[in-house]
């Protein structure tokens, strides 16, 4: 299996406050890694550095590697506009642009440069099939995407982040604003997705990240305790900590 | 304690609670057979009665905590298992009963075999039973190895025994109405063995999240 990211000696620090310590994970690619643990483990900082979205946080510091591709994420050559395009962000609340539904996916597309209206056609057709909203949307792509519903609107996000062929998507607690039919069309999609980026996501669910990751990393006060197949994690983890967690007893 | 953690320690009490009323009726049915006395038949087959009503009431609450609860790792492995080793017990109980059923059968036939081997063997299978259930309770990995271990013995056992009284009828074909009721309860002993070590192998699995089963002892 060939990794898509190498985080090595990872430390992030809030002022003093160390929030993520020496954390070192390889993550496949093309499979879905869930990150969990209780609030304030560092799960959603540790997804943050993978797009140095942290780097807007006044005060943060970061020691260790993230190596995307062979590429060392925090070289300071690194061109962040690229760095965001490889590697995609799906936030907690979906923020549509208040925009169409066709402006929303062409943005970007059109920020990169591209005005051929039959490949922004193309794209936005392609990019909402992948996130399996066009059959829903396909006649009025020109209305509002703020008259959609949650869960559209959250495909929507995910449809937005994939028309710039990325190679990584970072999922923040993706559903928990989704009610549960809207939460089953994500993970739905999360599953066809994997075949083409590789997903990484962060869940307060454990059922969720039982049903959608391939492998899982239990984190706990900053550090990484366990990480292996989502399925050792849920039926045999190694670790009594993480046992613990899974099963309630604790977070 | 959490809900979960209560609802699991119902089903071991309920479980524990069962598998007591299965080994006295293991060895009430064994009195029947060696001591030729029926009166303890009503008590075995009321007895069977409440197994079965727990086998339920266990099955119930085994569903009720995974819909409810979806427990993980070691949890999830203790309510699977529970109930699993629940349908074990109940099929023991039943075991307990066709004993006692062929016992009484028994009864209207001269006696076939002198009572040593039999209950050296049906004693052992009952301890297979109280210590599968102890390594249950207890989480002795060792405890549930030796069990499985055992069984071997009471294979050996039942070979030796059930070859004696084939060769006994082979002698003497006036004794074949009574001794293949006999045969037929020293079967009942070498299933409640097989059944103990599933028991063994289940309680192993919950401890260790290793499947043991068909052999494969580590």
């Amino acid at each position: 299996m060939s990794k898509a990211i190498n985080i090595r000696n990872l430390s992030l620090y809030y002022g003093k406050a160390k929030a993520l310590k020496e954390v070192t994970l390889d993550i496949e690619a093309n499979k879905s890694t869930a990150f969990i643990g209780p609030s304030g483990c560092g799960k959603s900082t540790l997804l943050r550095c993978l797009n140095r979205l942290n780097d807007l946080i006044e005060g943060v510091k970061i020691e260790g590697e993230i190596t995307i591709s062979g590429t060392n994420i925090y070289d300071p050559s690194i061109d962040l506009t690229n760095l965001r395009r490889n590697v995609g962000m799906v936030f907690q609340k979906s923020n549509p642009f208040p925009l169409s539904i066709y402006e929303n996916i062409a943005y970007g597309l059109k920020i990169a440069g591209i005005k051929d209206k039959s490949k922004l056609d193309h794209v936005v057709e392609k990019s909402l099939k992948g996130a399996a909203l066009w059959d829903e949307v396909k006649d009025r792509l020109n209305e509002s995407a703020y008259g959609l519903s949650g869960g559209q609107q959250q495909r929507l996000c995910i449809a937005r982040a994939i028309a710039v062929e990325p190679t990584i998507l970072l999922m923040d607690e993706p559903c928990s604003a989704l009610d549960p039919i809207a939460t089953a069309k994500v993970e739905e999609l999360i599953k066809e997705l994997k075949k083409d980026y590789t997903i990484v996501i962060v869940t307060h669910n454990m059922q969720q990240a039982s049903r959608v990751s391939d492998y899982t990393a239990f984190m706990f006060l900053g550090e990484l305790i366990e990480f292996d197949e989502t399925k050792t994690i849920f039926m045999n983890p190694s670790i009594q900590q993480t046992n613990d967690y899974i099963s309630g007893r604790f977070g | 304690m959490t809900e979960l953690e209560e609802r699991i320690d119902n089903i071991r009490h309920a479980l524990v609670n069962m598998a007591s009323m299965v080994e006295t009726n293991i060895n009430n049915s064994l009195k029947c057979l060696t001591e030729r006395n029926k009166s303890l038949s009503d008590e075995i087959f009321t007895q069977e009665l409440e197994v079965n009503k727990l086998d339920n009431e266990i099955d119930t609450q085994g569903i009720e905590t995974l819909a409810l609860f979806q427990p993980v790792s070691e949890d999830l492995r203790y309510v699977v298992m529970a109930m699993k080793i629940n349908k074990d017990l109940e099929r023991i109980g039943d075991h307990a009963v066709g004993i006692t059923r062929k016992a009484v059968e028994l009864l209207e036939f001269p006696t076939v075999i002198e009572y040593v081997e039999l209950p050296k063997m049906a004693f052992s299978a009952s301890k297979m039973v109280s210590d599968s259930i102890k390594s249950f309770i207890s989480g002795n990995k060792q405890l549930a190895i030796d069990v499985c271990e055992r069984d071997r013995e009471i294979d050996k056992s039942y070979i030796k025994i059930s070859e004696e009284i084939i060769s006994l009828m082979k002698n003497d074909s006036s004794i074949i109405d009574g001794a293949k009721f006999l045969l037929l309860i020293l079967k009942d002993i070498e299933r409640i063995g097989d059944l103990a070590t599933n028991i063994a192998e289940d309680s192993y699995y919950i401890q260790t999240g290793t499947i043991i089963r068909h052999g494969n002892l580590i």
